[in-house]
């Protein structure tokens, strides 16, 4: 007899998103839908608008992503444009986007997905001394050295936990599926994983100053315009730029000496997951590359992760990437339309079918029809995924020297074959192996954007015609944003916007099936899993999260859950 | 008196919402209403954090006490909210779903550290946020004033004197504000200044 799991009911406010299984007798997934919201709307807040004023308000579509958005959006009208940028202005948009990527990575790893690896329980039972020693043989592992040294601070942080549980205080540690059987690592091993997320909150601060000295305010960037930036006295000012690369130094040392080694500490402890393909999924993957490396200009210039398309997980062949390729499906999507579109052509007219009617208690969604508020994009005609691992796959089937030597690394040193990438754990191990890249080459960045001010070069800005240009054009924004391939479409008229299109990376992986009934990167990823616990989705969430899922495109309001708040009404005859 | 000597801890408020959903971005708009139109003593941050997400964990423990004007789902449009962080506890459900962190969790996340801010969130329940557009339902516009004005009998219980400016700014004026933004357009003579070094 097959059983449906759901995880996460479509709420309300329709959901972020919503997971629902099929098992069989076995405990082992045979089947897998993907449902969930995403901000829809944006042509109709952007048309009409003057195009170099997009940003911010593309920028409002999700708050985790803004610096992203808004890049993206300068970029699609500068291409729109025909504008190349300055040198500082690229160096300065790599080191907001680099600043972004390694402030983004590690709080993924530790705060939103390392409990799904880590048993925050487990680890009040390891022994201080013990876990010191453990740090110690990862960090040689990963050729590193150790980010917390001694014992005391595991002490210290199991006593703290200790006595605010002993309050009533349990936080994170309140709601977990702790104790279950999938969870693989030794008490010690969980207590320095667990020392590292909360030392994450502290460092992620950091990565926050990095972004905003050269962004300005933080947490809207402005500093970026049409043309260029226009942060010219932070390029100008040594100081500036010398107190980036201090904070960026202790970043790294993180990276380096805690997120890395915890990976070498995970890939060994899940090898098994890693090395039977647990949530691989597709297996073809999309990258529409960035951070330019010279200045030759938008999609001719080298990338730090080129762009390409691998299929199949043939690591031995990359072919190119044709933005022309990328068409949007709403078979199973709770739009009205018959015809694949690309974006330039893409219409949003909603069609909601409902659920099926409820048996249980729960109203299932009707998988035969339509039933996310995701359109399903289509590469040529490929499902692929996209996001780090994307990268790293892509990069290394184009031998590209710099992410050869970091998977190689990586797999030497853990003794693991490449099988283990097309897996959840390898795209675990992708992102930090990536945070590991960028926070190196942003010291070249750094340096280089010091050499060229100090050669005399100020220029941060490409002046441009607005008028003439604006007339009648079209452009894209195709970029890597931490989650994967982000692009943005517009069409100008008359110094307005005409039509504008986001396909943002979580449609890649969070898609519905398709008009071949094809599955989405999630839903393919779940197939296979084998649940320890069906009454607890821990599996599910790992492979989910490790594509770092951002449904945050939508709507923020504190979701009760029904909770009695009566006491806190206020009475608002209260006046000003 | 020691008491009045004592150092106030760093407070802030914080908007935050998603603008482009109707009354999503009512907390956006509160926030910078209470900036435009009153003066506090001593003074106070007031930020737009827009859809801010885990970002938050830099004021939950840069600051001494953090106000989060929010919208919350409750009973009905336009009642009013103000509580301790401590009632929103437990409700974060991170750990059962795939979605996004946010405000409530976190709080949770933060609540063992040791450098926990004091959180009180200001809620109202909004009527819209599902349809796409930058401004208010008028159910919500005849509440923002109770609205700002909870707000600010919060900082006023937190030791503060607030004051209306002379000039005031008016909730329409604030709305027409965000959805008319513009980015800095950088200056000839800038660049040529810049041509000349």
């Amino acid at each position: 007899m097959s059983k449906h799991i759901v995880v996460d009911p479509i709420t309300r406010i329709e959901g972020h998103l919503r997971i629902e299984v099929v098992i069989d007798d076995n405990n082992t997934i045979v089947d897998a839908y993907s449902s969930s919201t995403m901000f829809r709307g944006i042509e109709t807040i952007l048309q009409g608008r003057d195009p170099r004023d997009c940003g911010l308000l593309a920028m409002r579509v999700c708050g985790v992503c803004t610096g992203t958005h808004y890049l993206r959006s300068i970029e699609t009208v500068e291409n729109a444009f025909k504008i190349n940028i300055p040198k500082n202005a690229r160096l300065v948009r790599n080191l907001i986007q680099g600043a972004l990527t390694v402030h983004d990575h590690p709080v993924h790893f530790y705060n939103l997905a390392g409990l799904d690896w880590v048993d925050a329980i487990s680890a009040l039972k390891g022994d201080p001394k013990k876990a010191a020693q453990e740090a110690n043989k990862w960090a040689e592992v990963a050729g590193t050295g150790t980010w917390n040294t001694g014992e005391l601070v595991y002490k210290k942080l199991q006593e703290r936990l200790t006595k605010f549980a002993k309050q009533g205080r349990l936080g994170i540690l309140a709601n977990g599926y702790w104790g279950n059987k999938h969870y693989k690592l030794t008490p010690e091993q969980n207590l320095i994983a667990l020392s590292h997320y909360f030392d994450v909150l502290d460092l992620q601060r950091d990565a926050a100053k990095m972004m905003a000295i050269f962004g300005g305010k933080n947490p809207h960037p402005q500093s970026i315009v049409v043309g260029g930036v226009t942060c010219v006295q932070d390029i100008e000012n040594p100081a500036r730029i010398a107190l980036f690369k201090s904070l960026l130094r202790n970043v790294r040392k993180f990276i380096k000496n805690a997120y890395l080694p915890d990976i070498y500490m995970a890939g060994t402890m899940y090898a098994d997951e890693g090395l039977n393909g647990t949530g691989a999924g597709l297996k073809n993957y999309m990258v529409y590359g960035s951070f330019r490396l010279d200045d030759t200009g938008f999609y001719h210039s080298k990338l730090l992760f080129p762009s390409g398309i691998v299929l199949n997980g043939d690591l031995t062949r990359a072919y190119d990437l044709d933005q022309k390729e990328i068409t949007e499906d709403v078979t199973h999507s709770w739009y009205r339309g018959d015809k694949r579109l690309h974006p330039f052509e893409g219409v949003t007219i909603p069609d909601y079918t409902g659920l099926e009617k409820k048996s249980d208690g729960i109203a299932y969604l009707k998988t035969k029809g339509k039933y996310s508020w995701i359109k399903s994009p289509i590469y040529g005609d490929d499902r692929v995924e996209v996001g780090p691992l994307a990268r790293l796959i892509v990069g290394y089937a184009r031998k590209d020297k710099r992410i050869v030597k970091y998977v190689d690394n990586f797999l030497k040193r853990s003794g693991l074959p490449a099988k283990v990438l097309f897996s959840s754990l390898g795209r675990t191990a992708a992102r930090a192996i990536e945070t590991e890249i960028i926070a190196d080459v942003m010291f070249e960045w750094s340096n280089q954007l010091a050499a060229n001010a100090a050669s005399g070069d100020l220029r941060t800005w490409s002046e441009f015609d607005f008028d003439s240009a604006s007339k009648d054009a079209a452009g894209y924004g195709l970029e890597e944003a931490p989650r994967g391939a982000l692009g943005h479409w517009v069409k100008i008229k008359d110094g307005k916007v005409e039509n504008y299109q986001m396909v943002v990376p979580t449609t890649w992986n969070a898609a519905p099936r398709d008009y071949k009934g094809r599955k989405g990167a999630y839903e393919s990823a779940l197939i296979g899993i084998k649940v320890a616990d069906p009454s607890q989705p821990l599996e599910i969430l790992r492979t989910i999260h490790s594509f770092d899922p951002c449904l945050a495109c939508a709507v923020h309001l504190i979701d009760t859950n029904g909770k009695e708040l009566g006491n806190y009404k206020v009475n608002t005859a209260c006046t000003v | 008196m020691p008491k009045q000597i004592a150092v106030m801890p760093e407070v802030i408020v914080i908007g935050v919402g998603n603008i482009l959903l109707k009354d999503e971005g009512v907390g956006v708009y509160a926030a910078k209403y209470i900036d435009e139109n009153f003066l506090f003593s001593p003074s106070i941050n007031i930020i737009d954090g827009g859809t801010i997400g885990y970002k938050l964990i830099n004021y939950f423990q840069g600051y001494g006490k953090v106000f989060i004007l929010d919208t919350i789902s409750a009973d009905e449009p336009g009642s009013i909210y103000s509580m301790p962080s401590k009632a929103l506890m437990g409700m974060g459900h991170y750990r059962r779903t795939a979605h996004e962190v946010e405000v409530v969790e976190m709080l949770e996340i933060c609540s063992l550290t040791e450098t926990m801010a004091e959180v009180n969130v200001i809620g109202i329940v909004p009527e819209d946020i599902k349809s796409v557009g930058i401004g208010l339902t008028d159910k919500l516009k005849s509440h923002f004033d109770a609205f700002v004005g909870t707000a600010i009998n919060e900082l006023k219980k937190a030791g503060f004197k607030a004051r209306r400016k002379r000039n005031k700014r008016s909730l329409d004026a604030i709305i027409r504000s965000y959805n008319l933004p513009h980015v800095q357009r950088p200056s000839a003579r800038r660049k040529v200044s810049e041509q000349l070094i």
